[in-house]
């Protein structure tokens, strides 16, 4: 039970850290790349719909080739390490969060822009105004991108070597206790991931609902 | 905003980890326990911190020739070989066995066999189901050396299944489809209690299973722990560390015998 509870916290603390990361990059990303026009934005925003779809083993893999020793990244030491799997998660959500943020953002009525444009907000409030109207299609980014990488178990694999007491995540663990013909750890596991996934989308959504009903009291 | 910069930093100071020794083993050895046994005597004895990650021989092997990992446990003797000749490994060390083993239904009747080339051709001739592991493992690349020797290709008949998994997974499936496997001993008795199966043939020379030790040659890259693979081997070849693995059981089974008295 010691052991369930120690990977079920690894595997909270590598999916929120993949998830934090992502969303602070991406969501920024998308933010700006709605924002300004410039020549290759299609591109951009089709390159990452399309990075959605990449497999996550293939990920995996291509992580591995980067961190292994003797790879380009070999010298920071983070093969087998949480942190290449926070690493491999992050190029993972970053994909799902721009693409969804993406979306939600261009569909924010061109007459908020013209009417924050006229009121003399500048580029930044105006980005701030997008991101507050599409706040809700924000938190189903970050939630989408949760449910991809809570459940992921290739790459984690690959990268992270599943070391018991280092590396082991409550998916990798279900891996190794059905190989091992553990059925019942295994459902343990899977049920303790279960709750952790259905637990943080219930506060993630208690809790944007919160700052909605704060929105329009002050309002 | 206070709970992220922390949350990021967390993330960050995970970048920064002390120096380790990364052991590369097959999944057979790893799933009896017996590595999980050991593994805090030596972290204790030699103050180092021993990562073990476990894949397949091939992988392990693999790992040892890219360098990711400092000491492997391996079962796959002729690859072994190659793979100390070529340089990737400085030392090697055979320092235990146990055994393959041919398993299938339990309610089959067959006749006795002399050896296991003849047992493989009474599968063939017979078109009984047979499960492989299919996944270039220690004991996959056994029985296609068996084969070899039986001067039969199996590989493209329609009862010939190549599941592509772990040795569990493999006997489950067997255990399912109601097909014969090879599998080793250890695997088998873990698993006794949820299969339908028994042994069909045993003891024949070609199904000694060793496993030996190797320690990857440092010069593969600046961050291999040489010096921690060797305390391993130390720590391995120990007489009480081998008292320690010749007593090793799982449900009152010794799973494990030794190639040479620890003196």
């Amino acid at each position: 039970m010691n052991e369930i509870a120690e990977i079920s916290l690894r595997s909270i603390y590598v999916n929120s850290s993949a998830i934090l990361i992502s969303t602070v990059i991406a969501v920024p990303l998308a933010l700006v790349v709605d924002f300004f026009s410039f020549k290759f934005k299609k591109t951009v925003v089709l390159t990452f719909q399309t990075l959605t779809g990449v497999p996550p083993v293939l990920i995996g893999l291509l992580v591995y080739l980067l961190l292994s020793r003797n790879g380009p990244m070999g010298n920071l030491d983070l093969l087998f390490t949480s942190a290449a799997m926070i690493f491999a998660q992050v190029l993972i959500a970053i994909p799902i969060i721009f693409s969804v943020c993406y979306s939600h953002f261009s569909k924010v009525d061109e007459k908020l822009r013209i009417i924050m444009k006229t009121l003399g907000a500048n580029k930044f409030q105006q980005m701030m105004g997008i991101l507050e109207e599409s706040f809700a299609g924000v938190i189903n980014a970050i939630l989408t991108a949760f449910g991809r990488v809570v459940g992921e178990v290739g790459a984690v694999m690959i990268v992270g070597g599943n070391i018991s007491g280092k590396t082991r995540i409550l998916t990798t663990s279900i891996v190794l206790y059905t190989n091992m013909g553990r059925f019942e750890s295994a459902i343990i596991s899977g049920i303790v991931l279960l709750c952790i996934a259905f637990t943080i989308n219930w506060v993630v959504i208690f809790i944007s609902n919160i700052w909605r009903v704060h929105d329009v009291v002050r309002d | 905003m206070r709970r992220l910069i922390i949350f990021l930093m967390t993330a960050l100071s995970s970048f920064v980890i002390a120096r380790q020794l990364i052991l590369a083993t097959t999944t057979s050895a790893y799933n009896t326990g017996l590595l999980d046994f050991l593994k805090p005597v030596f972290e204790e004895k030699y103050k180092h911190t021993l990562s073990i990650i476990a894949v397949g021989t091939g992988m392990a092997l693999e790992y040892g020739k890219r360098g990711d990992a400092d000491v492997l446990l391996v079962h796959s003797p002729q690859d072994e070989e190659q793979f100390m000749k070529e340089n990737h490994g400085i030392l090697r060390v055979s320092f235990m066995y146990n055994d393959f083993i041919i398993v299938g239904p339990e309610e089959i009747e067959l006749p006795a066999f002399k050896n296991v080339e003849e047992f493989f051709k009474y599968i063939y001739d017979n078109k009984l189901m047979f499960v492989s592991r299919g996944d270039e493992s220690g004991t996959h690349k056994r029985e296609k050396q068996i084969w070899q020797l039986s001067n039969l290709v199996p590989e493209n008949e329609k009862w010939y299944i190549k599941a592509g998994q772990s040795m569990a997974k493999t006997l489950l499936i067997a255990d399912e489809k109601r097909g014969f496997t090879l599998t080793d001993r250890s695997t088998f008795l873990s698993l006794k209690d949820r299969l339908d199966m028994k042994i069909f043939f045993e003891g024949d020379q070609k199904l000694l299973n060793i496993y030996s030790l190797i320690v990857v040659n440092p010069n593969k890259s600046n961050k291999i722990n040489y010096e921690g693979a060797l305390d391993f081997v130390r720590f391995i070849l120990d007489p009480s560390t081998l008292k320690m693995i010749e007593s090793y059981s799982v449900n009152n089974t010794k799973l494990f015998n030794l190639l040479f008295r620890p003196r």
